[in-house]
């Protein structure tokens, strides 16, 4: 899909091409939805609110960077928005803790492991919200520390420096627990 | 648990739902208003804001023209009935009009 077609097509008027970049980040969208708001928010509503403000904001769009900083930065802001508004942040429960892709382990070490995985997402939880937004990025989709300050609007510097006192203080939450 | 399995970790957490919202985006996309590109509505602004100025202007121009109408009349009337009353407290003729201001005004008793 050649993204700035799309777009241009999509200020001119022809709205059904939408669909195609909904299509396309969709499960992305949600993705970064879950680990940046938990059980907090509604990953779906929250997947569609992104979208219909991406809507919005296409003509704000200059193609200077990625599509997908663009859409994510906007996931950003939205469940930021979304976890003020419930001034807490609900992890999930090891009954509908994270998938983990891992076919390799047998069904005890998968039982094992997914306990982990959400006592993880609770640690998550634990962490102040720019933390735990640059950490999640850091870990998404391999972004790099340019990408992830794009999303954030900061500087790099910051970026490092948020990770790194990210990944320092969930160990000691981890350990904690 | 060391740094890197906690990173690998977070790697390997996804949503374990499936989304699908097209339909639901679509919809609600459809019924909003055609994207107005930034530089159309800036310039629709710049016409909105110079288009009130010139109303304005044209109004408070035709406020002080109102007044400076009436007074002008008022004045004018005013210095003819004296020019009249003048010529005619000396028993002079009045003729029938007097000019001011390119208009001429008719004298009628």
């Amino acid at each position: 899909m050649d993204e700035e077609e799309v777009i241009r097509d999509i200020l001119a008027g022809n709205v059904n091409r939408f669909a195609e970049i909904v299509k396309q980040y969709q499960d992305n969208v949600a993705n970064l939805c879950f680990k940046m708001g938990g059980s907090s928010v509604d990953i779906p509503e929250m997947s569609q609110q992104v979208f219909v403000e991406l809507y919005s904001a296409l003509p704000r769009f200059k193609f200077q960077s990625k599509l997908s900083t663009f859409i994510y930065r906007i996931t950003v802001n939205v469940v930021c928005k979304e976890l003020k508004r419930h001034k807490r942040w609900m992890p999930s429960s090891e009954e509908d803790g994270p998938e983990v892709v891992s076919d390799e382990r047998n069904a005890e070490q998968s039982i094992v492991h997914q306990e982990k995985v959400a006592q993880l997402h609770k640690a998550l939880g634990k962490l102040h919200n720019e933390q735990r937004t640059a950490l999640v990025l850091y870990t998404f989709n391999d972004f790099s520390y340019n990408d992830i300050a794009e999303v954030m609007q900061c500087s790099v510097a910051k970026v490092e420096s948020l990770i790194f006192r990210a990944r320092k203080n969930l160990k000691k939450i981890m350990v904690g627990e | 648990m060391t740094d890197d399995k906690l990173i690998q970790e977070l790697k390997e957490m996804h949503y374990q739902g499936k989304v699908d919202v097209v339909d639901a985006v679509m919809q609600q996309v459809g019924n909003k208003p055609l994207l107005v590109p930034a530089t159309h509505r800036i310039t629709l602004g710049k016409v909105s804001i110079a288009a009130a100025a010139c109303a304005l202007i044209a109004l408070s121009i035709n406020v002080v023209a109102l007044f400076t109408r009436d007074f002008n009349e008022v004045q004018i009337g005013s210095d003819i009935a004296a020019v009249y009353n003048f010529h005619a407290g000396y028993g002079e003729e009045t003729g029938s009009s007097y000019s001011m201001g390119g208009v001429e005004y008719l004298f009628e008793e």
